[in-house]
């Protein structure tokens, strides 16, 4: 920004500048540079050219440009987010009017007046929409949507190809958009957990689509110009190496589970969150499992491959670089090219017996079952996906332990056909890592499990390891000297061994900082008692929060937070005195106030 | 004629247990909610205290201590329950079904106490009312098997050795059941008894609403064996028989004298002799020694 005190101009046209300045494309200031030194240098007043290739330069015309576009998100844990916020800005700068949105602030009545609609949609659940795009998925979806002919769309679809939807939320958008009549402007393109290239592609031709073709490689500076002007933050690429201060298992002796906790240094990384952001951590696979692999595949371990253009021994790509232990549909209709065995071939062919055999096990079973194949070592990794980060819910907040990250991780451990098997991230954490040593991580933003300002109770549900984000929550609210309620709904197996994080719960119940605290632990009687039977038992009090305008946080297992909401809707059919469909509608509308956030996995 | 003895007032202010005692309203306190709040399973300190009344008290397992604080568990708390069994007698029924609890609600073990009696170890505070309520179904109960009360009588091991046995027997159960505690609060706590609806009116006759300074002891010998060691109780009796009758004790006093480890100001006494008293007197006999170390 130029301003009166760095720069020669007066006031008057410091503003005039920067307003121009800023919807210049690279393409024009360098045009302009050329223009300005040339006619200073001759000594003569150049009469400015009238304003060149049309679509070009839009800017150049002097007229606004009369493309608006809309780019709709729907993202749980901030991916779609952050990408429709980062497009939108680049098409800003390009001279555009442009609208991002989460989905679930976009008033439907607006759908009339959308010229371009760019919808930006991850996948969550079970191949479900994520919150924050349940109201418009189903409304896109029902008999109240508006024919949509004089829109013009494109979709791009996050999503993770290990599961059995794959991208559906995009999909249904994509396939609806174009029923109701709008027309596609750029093909769907779905992402797996590395998606920050195909969407970078995507949008380039997007890009490419609303400038015309001739601006294509204007664009194509102007996305590099944008990259370079990020500060550097830490990300899958470029992770921070944060040193282990603490570790411990929260589990006493006897107990079925083993939750780690883990705390983290962040010093000097500059690294900062916020309550409810998670940490992702990108694990190594366990070496055993690497050698027995590659002694399976009858490979040399010290072969060397080509990853991303770099040359590296097998066992380090096994080990650092690629995905060795999920299977997916995908992979095993590639893997399926390489081997003519029979029996391979008739259970790929079987939707149902695929699913069924991929569910716990990994390539090592593949290999030892059906190999050999007919691969090569670079063959072979080309089929494999790169290693995907794992993401943990932060259990303390920055204000209570600066330049320090806490997560609590529940190890994932289970036996299929006699082998025990290792939950990748959370095995490497309990078994691999000890105080010390360093962990590559960076931060995961989730925009949508945030707390209210001070004064608003707030219920959070969270058994398990679904208690990490609240531990946060507490410790912030401690330090801020909110004045609002809080009250805790937790539960696990057994209250002696596994009550995660008693004392503290203790202490700030002794406080006052915890209002209230519930608990379940489901074996400690004949009959299983979870956080929802809870609940129930406090249904009228529970209500009575609501009412009073308190933020309800589900965190942790997918089962668990369905059989939440459905205790949630009885709640409210029954204190409410409401229809189901009314309870619905209640929930509806406390999502749309975000008084009703989930962090599930 | 004997003289008066006016005893001199008691220096400093009553001990802080005392205030609990009369605060806790004949041994309820808050015990009850202490006994439902899910989040610990232990009980507030004082709650503890008057848990003693009741045949029970919180321990931890010291071995675990140090690992639970490092994990944020507070400590592996557990009840030790002790049982009131006046002359340490069980029927087999009983002893089967403690035999169960045992295994149902405790660490497996049964302890046999110097006094008698028996006492379970680590039950948590869940089932502590269940366990409460299956002593109680085959007749036995837990009340004033710790605390500052009457506590375990003691007499010989066998009732059946002969019929002088079994009436010394008999006497030390008649003994034990007068000196109970009369509030309801047991009842209340554990059995689920309607609560008493104004404890004003309910009183304790014998002990008043601060019960004893400390624990009392009584236990009867037959000659020619001291198997209760009787001169280490509060009230020894030794039974007196004349042609196989049982017609009497000679009484000895004595005991602990709530000696502290420490305070020189405190020691034990070995009973002595002080007379003789018919058996149709024993038991009121023993109420009003008792209510002497009560003042
Ligand atoms: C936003 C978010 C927040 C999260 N927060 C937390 C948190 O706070 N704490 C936490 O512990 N986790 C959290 N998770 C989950 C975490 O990211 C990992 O998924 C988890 O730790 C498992 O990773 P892993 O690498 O150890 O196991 P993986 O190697 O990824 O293996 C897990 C897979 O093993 C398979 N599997 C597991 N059990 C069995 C079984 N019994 N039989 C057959 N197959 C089985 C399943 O396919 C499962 O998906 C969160 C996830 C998300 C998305
Ligand atoms: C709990 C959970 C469930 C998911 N379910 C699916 C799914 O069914 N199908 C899919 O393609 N991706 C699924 N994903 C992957 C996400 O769509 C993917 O991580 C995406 O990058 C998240 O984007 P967001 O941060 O904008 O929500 C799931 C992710 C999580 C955490």
């Amino acid at each position: 920004m130029l301003e009166v005190n760095n720069s020669p101009f007066n006031e008057k046209q410091v503003q005039q500048l920067n307003e121009l300045l800023a919807t210049l494309t690279t393409q024009q200031k360098i045009w302009l540079t050329g223009f300005l030194s040339a006619s200073v240098a001759s000594g003569t007043v150049v009469e400015v050219p009238k304003a060149t290739q049309g679509e070009a330069a839009p800017i150049a015309t002097n007229e606004p440009v009369s493309k608006n576009i809309t780019i709709l998100y729907g993202s749980q844990t901030g991916n779609a987010q952050k990408l429709a916020e980062n497009f939108g800005e680049q098409l800003k700068n390009v001279g555009f009017d442009v609208t991002v949105q989460s989905m679930s602030d976009f008033k439907t009545n607006g759908l009339k007046k959308l010229q371009y609609l760019l919808v930006i949609a991850s996948t969550h659940g079970e191949g479900e929409p994520p919150d924050n795009a349940i109201s418009f998925h189903s409304f896109l979806h029902g008999k109240r949507a508006p024919k949509l002919e004089h829109v013009k769309f494109a979709v791009l679809s996050l999503g993770d190809s290990s599961y059995e939807y794959f991208c559906q939320t995009g999909k249904d958008f994509d396939a609806q958009l174009e029923k109701l009549g709008a027309e596609r402007i750029v093909e769907r393109v779905d992402c797996d957990l590395d998606y920050a290239e195909p969407a970078e592609k995507w949008f380039e031709a997007v890009k490419e689509k609303l400038q015309g073709d001739s601006s294509v490689q204007l664009s194509h500076q102007e996305a590099t110009a944008t990259v370079l002007q990020e500060t550097v933050t830490y990300n899958r690429k470029n992770p921070f190496s944060a040193e282990i201060i603490e570790k411990i298992n929260l589990n006493a002796e006897g107990s079925n589970k083993e939750t780690i906790h883990l705390e983290l240094s962040l010093e000097n990384s500059g690294i900062t969150f916020e309550p409810g952001d998670s940490l992702a951590i990108i694990p190594i696979n366990n070496e055993n499992l690497v050698h027995s692999l590659i002694s399976a595949l009858k490979f040399d371990a010290t072969t060397n491959v080509v990853i991303d253009g770099e040359s590296i021994t097998l066992e380090e790509a096994l080990t650092k670089v690629l995905e060795i232990t999920l299977l997916t549909k995908p992979l095993m209709r590639k893997l399926a090219d390489y081997t003519e065995n029979k029996e391979f071939h008739k259970l790929i062919s079987d939707e149902e017996s695929v699913k069924a055999y991929i569910f716990g096990r990994d390539l090592l079973d593949v290999v030892e079952t059906f190999g050999p194949f007919k691969w090569d070592a670079q063959s072979f990794v080309n089929l494999l996906r790169k290693m995907p980060a794992r993401q943990y819910s932060i259990s303390s907040s920055l204000s209570a332990y600066p330049e320090e990250v806490h997560v609590t991780v529940g190890v994932v451990r289970y036996e299929v056909d006699e082998r025990e098997r290792l939950g990748v991230c959370s095995t490497y954490i309990a078994d691999q890592l000890e105080v010390g040593d360093k962990v590559q991580v960076y931060i995961q933003q989730n925009p949508n499990f945030r707390l209210p300002n001070d004064e608003t109770p707030i219920i959070m549900i969270g058994p398990g390891t679904g208690v990490a984000p609240f531990r946060s929550f507490i410790q912030e609210r401690e330090e801020r000297g909110a004045t609002g309620e809080n009250w805790l709904f937790f539960g696990d197996q057994h209250f002696v061994t596994d009550f995660l994080y008693q004392k503290e719960w203790l202490d700030y119940l002794k406080s006052g900082v915890l209002t209230k605290m519930d608990v379940a632990f489901s074996r400690d009687q004949p009959e299983k008692v979870y956080v929802q039977h809870k609940m129930l038992k406090r249904s009228a009090e529970l209500y009575e929060w609501l009412e009073r305008g308190a933020v309800v946080y589900v965190c942790g297992d997918k089962g668990m937070a369905k059989d939440v909401e459905a205790t949630l809707l009885q709640i409210i059919e029954k204190e409410g005195n409401k229809t189901e469909e009314e309870a619905k509608e209640y929930i509806e509308k406390l999502r749309s106030e975000k008084r009703y956030q989930r962090d599930v996995y | 004629m004997t003289k008066k003895v006016v005893l001199p007032p008691q220096e400093g202010k009553p001990s802080d247990v005392e205030e609990m005692k009369a605060a806790s309203n004949y041994l309820r306190g808050t015990l009850e909610q202490s006994m439902q709040d899910e989040l610990t399973s232990g009980i507030p300190d004082l709650d503890n205290r008057l848990m003693k009344f009741h045949g029970s008290y919180l321990q931890d397992d010291r071995d675990q201590r140090l690992e639970r604080e490092r994990k944020k568990l507070e400590p592996a708390y557990q009840f030790m329950v002790r049982l009131r069994m006046p002359a340490g007698v069980a029927t087999s029924k009983q002893w089967l079904k403690l035999d169960e609890l045992a295994d149902k609600y405790g660490n497996g073990s049964i302890k046999l106490t110097t006094r008698q009696t028996i006492q379970f170890h680590g039950i948590l505070k869940w089932n502590m009312k269940k366990h409460m309520q299956e002593i109680n179904s085959v007749l036995l109960d837990t009340i004033a098997a710790c605390g500052d009360v009457n506590r375990n009588v003691m007499c010989n091991a066998n009732p059946y050795q002969s019929n002088l046995h079994r009436e010394v027997s008999d006497i030390a159960s008649q003994i034990s059941q007068h000196l109970l505690p009369r509030t309801n609060a047991y009842y209340e706590i554990w059995l689920d008894h309607e609560k008493v609806v104004d404890t004003q009116e309910e009183q304790e006759p014998i002990y008043g609403a601060l019960y004893l300074p400390r624990k009392f002891k009584i236990g009867i010998a037959v000659p020619p064996a001291n198997d209760v060691d009787v001169f280490s109780q509060d009230i020894g009796l030794i039974a007196v028989v004349e042609k196989d009758e049982l017609i009497g004790f000679n009484v000895a006093i004595g005991g602990g004298m709530g000696m502290t480890h420490g305070d020189t100001k405190t020691y034990p006494q070995l009973a002595r002799v002080i007379g003789f008293v018919a058996k149709e007197k024993i038991v009121d006999v023993c109420e009003k020694i008792m209510t002497v170390q009560r003042d």
